[in-house]
C-alpha cells in the first residue's frame, strides 16, 4: 500500500499513480520526483508529428485550393518579383484570411446522439468543420488540418497517461496553460495551437525561463493569436505605404500574463513601447520571406524604427535585438519571480497556498535567475508540499488523465481522447481567453461539470482491462487517505463497474 | 421540488469579490432558486459564425439585394417558395414561420443593420466584444449579462445552458448551469450512492445535489426535442420553475455559411428551422411567464451583401437582431436602414452597421430587469455614455 509522501509524489506533483507505481517511487519520493526533472525528456520527438511549420505551409496550400475552386476570388500570385506589390498582398491576404476563415464547427460534437457518441468512443472519427463540400481538393486539406490537431492531442493524452515522469508532465501542462494559445483563433491557430507547446515549451520545462518565454513568444501560434504578426509599425515602410498600424495585444499579456503580472509595475505606455519594439516578429507566408514559410521571422520592414522606452529603461537596438532585448529585462524583473510563484504554489499546492511556500519559490527563481529546473526542484523539497493538504480540486483534463491512468487507459486513439476532455468539457487548447482555464475550484466545482464527470466514469467503468476488486483498488490507490466513507460506499456497490465509478468520482480522486 | 435556499448572496459582497471560496462553490450549484429571484425573464441566445441577416429578415424591396444574390435570394412574399411578409417591405425567411407569427401578434421586434462596436470580421474577436461588452477584444473578461445580473435590484439568478457557458454570462456573479449529458448518464442508482458519498465534502455535495435538482426539473430527456430546440426547452423549464433563475444565455453555431448556403431551403433554412422551432419551444416551455419574458437573439457579424463564388456569402459586418417574447412591443423593425445601393454600403461590400447593439441591449436591461444607466453606462458596457439605450422597446 503507497505509504503518504509516496502519495503526494504520485497525485500532487504528479498526474495521479498508475497500477503498481506506488512500488516503482521507492523510499525517497522526493528523489523520484528529482530524477523526472534531470534523468527525462519528454520532447515527443519519436511521433512524427506534423510541425508548426508544416501546418502553415498546409494552410496555405489550403488557401490557394479554396480560391482556385472558388471562381471569383484570385489565387496568391506568387510570381511577383516587386516588393511593392508582395507587401500589397500580404495586407490584402490578412482581411481575405479573416473574412473567409471558417468558424470551427462546434456542433460537430456536440449534436451528437448519445449512440454516436459512444461510437466515437469506441473507434469513429469525430466531426471536425462540414461546412465546406466534400470531395474537393481544399476539402481533404482541411480534413488534415483537424486529423493533425487531433493527432498531436492524441500524442500529448497518451504520453502523460503512460509516462513514468508524470510530474515532469504536469509541468508542460502547468506552463502550456501559463502561455495559453487557442486552436480556434482561425485555421492559422488550428495548425500551431498543440504544436507550439511540443515546439516552445517541452524543451524548456527544465531550463531557463527566458529562453521558453523567447521560444514562446517567437512561435507562431502565439503571433497568430496575439495578432502580432499583423502588427505594423506606424512608422514602418508598410505603415506608411498602406496607412496600417499597432496592435497591442501581444505586448499587453506578455507584461500581464506571462512576465509581470498585472500589478506588476507597468503602464500603457509601457505596453505600446514594446509592442513598437516587435513589430516586426511575424513567420514567412507567401508574400513576406516565403524562403522562410512557417518560421518566426523578423521584417524590417515592418518594424516601427526609433528607440522605445520600457519601465523606465530605454532600448536602442534595432531589429529583432529591440524586442530580445526587453524581454531579457521582463523576465529577470522581480516582479516576474513574484507573478510565477504564486502561479506555481496554487497550481501545485491549493488555490490559497501558504505565503512561505511563494516566498520560496520565488527566492529560487530570483536567485537561480530563472532556471526552472532550481525552480521546479525547490518546489519539490518546499516542507509546505508535504503536509497533507487535498484541498485542491482537480480541473477535467488532470481528472480525466488521472482516470486513464489509474486504470492502464493506453491505447487511445486520437479522437476517443478528444472525446473523453470533450465530455468534461476540458478539450486542450479550446480554452479562448490568453488567461489560460480556470485555475479555482468555484470554477470546476459546478453541477453541469462535476455531473459530466459521473457519467463519463459510468462509461469508463464499463471499459476497465481488469478484473482487480473495486475495493482493493482503491485501498492500494488511496492508501493513507481513503475515508471510512468512500470505503463503504465502494463496498456497498451494486456492481463492479459501479464500485469503480464510486472510485474515480470519490473525493479522494477529485482533489489532489 | 427540493431545493434547498442555502446560500443567499448579497450583492455587494459578491461585487466586491468578497465571498469566499466555499460560499461561492455552494452558490454555483443552488444560486438558480432563490426567493430574491426576479419574475422578468431575460434570455439571450448568441448565434456564433455570423448569421446572414440580409436571408433572415429579406428586404424584398431591394432591387440591389435580388441582383447581388441571383443563386441564394430569398423571393418576395407570395411568390413560390417566397418569404412571409413582415412589415415595411420585410419579409421573413420561410423557414421561420414560428418567428415572424410572433412578429405579427406584436410579440417580437427586428433590428436591422445592427452589430456590436466592432467591424473587423474575425469571428474570435467579434464574438468576444460582442459578449464582453466593451470595443475590443479582451477588453474585458467577464461577459455583460454576467455584469447585469450582478446589477439589477432584483437581483436575478442566472443559468448558463450549455457544457461551456458562453462568455456574456461568465464573470464574478455565480451562476448555475446545464448542459446536455455527452454520454449515457449514470442511473439514479449511482447517482445517489455518489451523493451519499460526498457527506464529508460539502461543495462536492452542495454541486450534485444542485445537479439533482435541476435534472429533476428538467425531468425526462427524451421530450425535450433534438438539436437545439433540446437545449431551448431545457432553459425554459428550469426557469419557470418556482424561483428558477431569471438570466439565461444559450449559445447555437453553425451560421457560417461559405459555401452552399441555400435559399428558401438548403444549410442555413435548416439551421433557421432549429432556431424558429428552439424560439417557440422557448415560448411554451415558459407558459404564463412569457408574458413578462424578453428575447434577445444576436450574432457577431453579418455577412457580405454579394453571393460569393460557392453558393454561400462571407464574412460582413451588418446583421439583424431579434427580440422577441411577451413583454416585447413587437411588430416593428427597429432602427435605422442605412439601405444597400454601392455608396451606401461599408466597404462597398457589407451592409452598414448603422446600429450598436449596446443600445438595443442597454434598452432592455433598462426597462426590463431596471439596470441604472449610469451603471450601464460604466460598468456593463464600459465607456458606452454617448449610446443612448433605444426607448419604448417593452410594453
Amino acid at each position: 500500500m503507497v505509504d503518504m509522501n509516496s502519495y503526494i509524489a504520485l497525485h500532487k506533483f504528479g498526474l495521479g499513480a498508475r497500477q503498481g507505481e506506488a512500488q516503482q517511487v521507492g523510499s525517497d519520493p522526493q528523489a523520484w520526483l528529482l530524477a523526472q526533472l534531470t534523468d527525462v525528456s519528454s520532447t515527443l520527438d519519436n511521433y512524427s508529428l506534423v510541425s508548426s511549420q508544416e501546418g502553415i505551409t498546409l494552410f496555405y496550400e489550403y488557401l490557394n485550393a479554396r480560391r482556385l475552386e472558388n471562381n471569383s476570388e484570385q489565387p496568391i500570385s506568387v510570381a511577383s518579383v516587386n516588393k511593392k506589390d508582395r507587401l500589397a498582398a500580404f495586407v490584402a491576404d490578412i482581411d481575405r484570411i479573416k473574412s473567409t476563415e471558417l468558424m470551427l464547427d462546434d456542433n460537430g460534437v456536440r449534436g451528437s446522439s448519445l449512440a454516436e457518441a459512444r461510437n466515437i468512443f469506441l473507434d469513429k472519427k469525430t466531426k471536425g468543420s462540414s461546412t465546406i463540400a466534400a470531395n474537393k481538393p481544399s476539402h481533404t486539406m482541411l480534413q488534415q488540418m483537424y486529423s493533425n490537431h487531433y493527432d498531436e492531442i492524441g500524442v500529448r493524452t497518451t504520453h502523460a497517461v503512460m509516462t513514468p515522469a508524470s510530474f515532469r508532465e504536469a509541468l508542460v501542462r502547468f506552463w502550456s496553460d501559463h502561455f495559453n494559445v487557442f486552436s480556434g483563433k482561425s485555421l492559422l491557430g488550428l495548425v500551431t495551437s498543440a504544436t507550439m507547446e511540443r515546439e516552445a515549451i517541452r524543451p524548456h520545462v527544465t531550463g531557463k525561463f527566458i529562453d521558453m518565454l523567447v521560444a514562446v513568444e517567437s512561435h507562431p501560434a502565439m503571433l497568430v493569436y496575439l495578432d502580432n504578426w499583423i502588427s505594423v509599425g506606424p512608422n514602418s515602410f508598410v505603415g506608411q505605404e498602406f496607412g496600417l498600424g499597432l496592435n497591442e495585444n501581444l505586448a499587453r499579456e506578455t507584461l500581464e500574463l506571462h512576465t509581470l503580472g498585472v500589478d506588476g509595475g507597468y503602464t500603457q505606455d509601457d505596453i505600446i513601447s514594446y509592442a513598437k519594439a516587435i513589430t516586426g516578429w511575424s513567420f514567412g507566408n507567401p508574400n513576406i520571406q516565403s524562403q522562410n514559410m512557417g518560421a518566426f521571422i523578423f521584417e524590417p520592414l515592418l518594424h516601427e524604427p526609433g528607440p522605445v522606452t520600457v519601465m523606465n529603461k530605454t532600448y536602442t537596438g534595432t531589429g529583432q535585438d529591440q524586442g530580445l532585448e526587453v524581454l531579457a529585462d521582463l523576465a529577470s524583473h522581480p516582479s516576474t519571480a513574484k507573478f510565477i510563484a504564486g502561479k506555481l504554489a496554487r497550481h501545485f499546492h491549493s488555490d490559497n497556498p501558504p505565503q512561505s511556500l511563494i516566498d520560496r519559490l520565488e527566492q529560487a527563481f530570483t536567485a537561480s535567475q530563472g532556471d526552472l529546473l532550481v525552480v521546479s526542484s525547490a518546489l519539490v523539497s518546499a516542507p509546505e508540499m508535504w503536509l497533507g493538504d487535498f484541498s485542491k480540486l482537480r480541473n477535467s483534463e488532470e481528472f480525466v488523465i488521472a482516470a486513464l491512468r489509474a486504470f492502464g487507459f493506453d491505447t487511445l486513439t486520437p479522437s476517443q481522447s478528444v472525446f473523453v476532455f470533450d465530455a468534461v468539457t476540458q478539450i486542450p487548447f479550446s480554452y479562448h481567453a490568453p488567461d489560460g482555464w480556470p485555475k479555482e475550484e468555484a470554477s470546476w466545482a459546478s453541477s453541469s461539470i462535476l455531473s459530466a464527470r459521473i457519467n463519463l466514469c459510468n462509461l469508463l467503468s464499463g471499459y476497465v482491462p481488469n478484473s482487480i476488486e473495486p475495493l482493493a483498488a482503491a485501498q492500494e490507490l488511496f492508501g493513507p487517505i481513503l475515508s471510512q466513507f468512500t470505503a463503504d460506499a465502494i463496498s456497498a456497490a451494486s456492481s463492479v463497474e459501479q464500485g469503480y465509478t464510486l472510485l474515480m468520482t470519490s473525493p479522494e480522486f477529485q482533489r489532489t | 421540488m427540493a431545493c434547498n435556499f442555502s446560500f443567499n448572496p448579497t450583492r455587494r459582497g459578491l461585487l466586491q469579490g468578497a465571498a469566499g471560496g466555499m460560499a461561492l462553490a455552494l452558490a454555483n450549484a443552488r444560486i438558480g432558486f432563490s426567493a430574491a429571484s426576479s419574475d422578468q425573464k431575460l434570455i439571450v441566445v448568441i448565434l456564433h459564425g455570423g448569421m446572414d441577416g440580409l436571408n433572415v429578415v429579406v428586404p424584398t424591396f431591394s432591387d440591389e439585394y435580388y441582383a447581388a444574390r441571383p443563386g441564394i435570394a430569398i423571393a418576395p412574399a407570395g411568390e413560390p417558395e417566397g418569404a412571409i411578409a413582415l412589415t415595411d417591405g420585410f419579409g421573413m425567411h420561410p423557414a421561420m414561420p414560428n418567428l415572424a407569427q410572433m412578429y405579427l401578434k406584436g410579440e417580437a421586434a427586428f433590428l436591422h443593420a445592427a452589430s456590436a462596436p466592432y467591424n473587423q470580421r474575425s469571428h474570435f474577436d467579434g464574438q468576444d466584444v460582442l459578449e464582453n461588452g466593451t470595443t475590443a477584444a479582451f477588453g474585458a473578461q467577464t461577459g455583460w449579462l454576467n455584469r447585469s445580473i450582478a446589477l439589477a435590484p432584483a437581483l436575478p439568478a442566472g443559468l448558463g445552458i450549455g457544457s461551456t457557458v458562453t462568455l456574456v454570462l461568465t464573470g464574478e456573479q455565480p451562476i448555475a448551469s446545464w448542459a446536455a449529458p455527452k454520454v449515457e448518464q449514470a442511473s439514479a442508482e449511482t447517482v445517489n450512492k455518489v451523493l451519499a458519498m460526498y457527506g464529508p465534502d460539502p461543495i462536492l455535495q452542495n454541486a450534485l445535489q444542485g445537479s439533482i435538482d435541476i435534472a429533476n426539473i428538467v425531468g425526462d430527456l427524451g421530450n425535450l426535442g433534438t438539436g437545439f430546440e433540446f437545449s431551448a426547452r431545457a432553459a425554459g423549464r428550469i426557469m419557470s420553475a418556482p424561483g428558477g433563475p431569471a438570466g439565461c444565455a444559450l449559445a447555437y453555431g453553425g451560421w457560417d455559411t461559405h459555401a452552399n448556403q441555400g435559399g428558401a431551403s438548403g444549410t442555413l433554412a435548416d439551421n433557421l428551422a432549429q432556431l424558429d422551432t428552439a424560439l417557440l419551444a422557448l415560448k411554451e416551455e415558459l407558459g404564463q411567464q412569457w408574458s413578462r419574458t424578453t428575447v434577445l437573439v444576436a450574432t457577431e457579424f453579418g455577412r457580405t451583401f454579394n453571393e460569393n463564388g460557392t453558393g454561400g456569402t462571407d464574412h460582413g459586418v451588418g446583421g439583424v437582431s431579434f427580440l422577441l417574447g411577451g413583454a416585447v412591443k413587437g411588430r416593428r423593425i427597429l432602427g435605422d436602414w442605412p439601405g444597400l445601393q454601392s455608396g451606401q454600403l461599408y466597404q462597398n461590400r457589407d451592409l452598414l452597421a448603422a446600429n450598436d447593439l449596446r443600445a438595443l441591449f442597454k434598452g432592455v436591461l433598462r426597462d426590463h430587469w431596471g439596470v441604472d444607466l449610469g451603471d450601464l453606462n460604466n460598468s456593463v458596457f464600459p465607456e458606452s455614455s454617448a449610446i443612448a439605450p433605444m426607448e419604448n422597446l417593452l410594453r
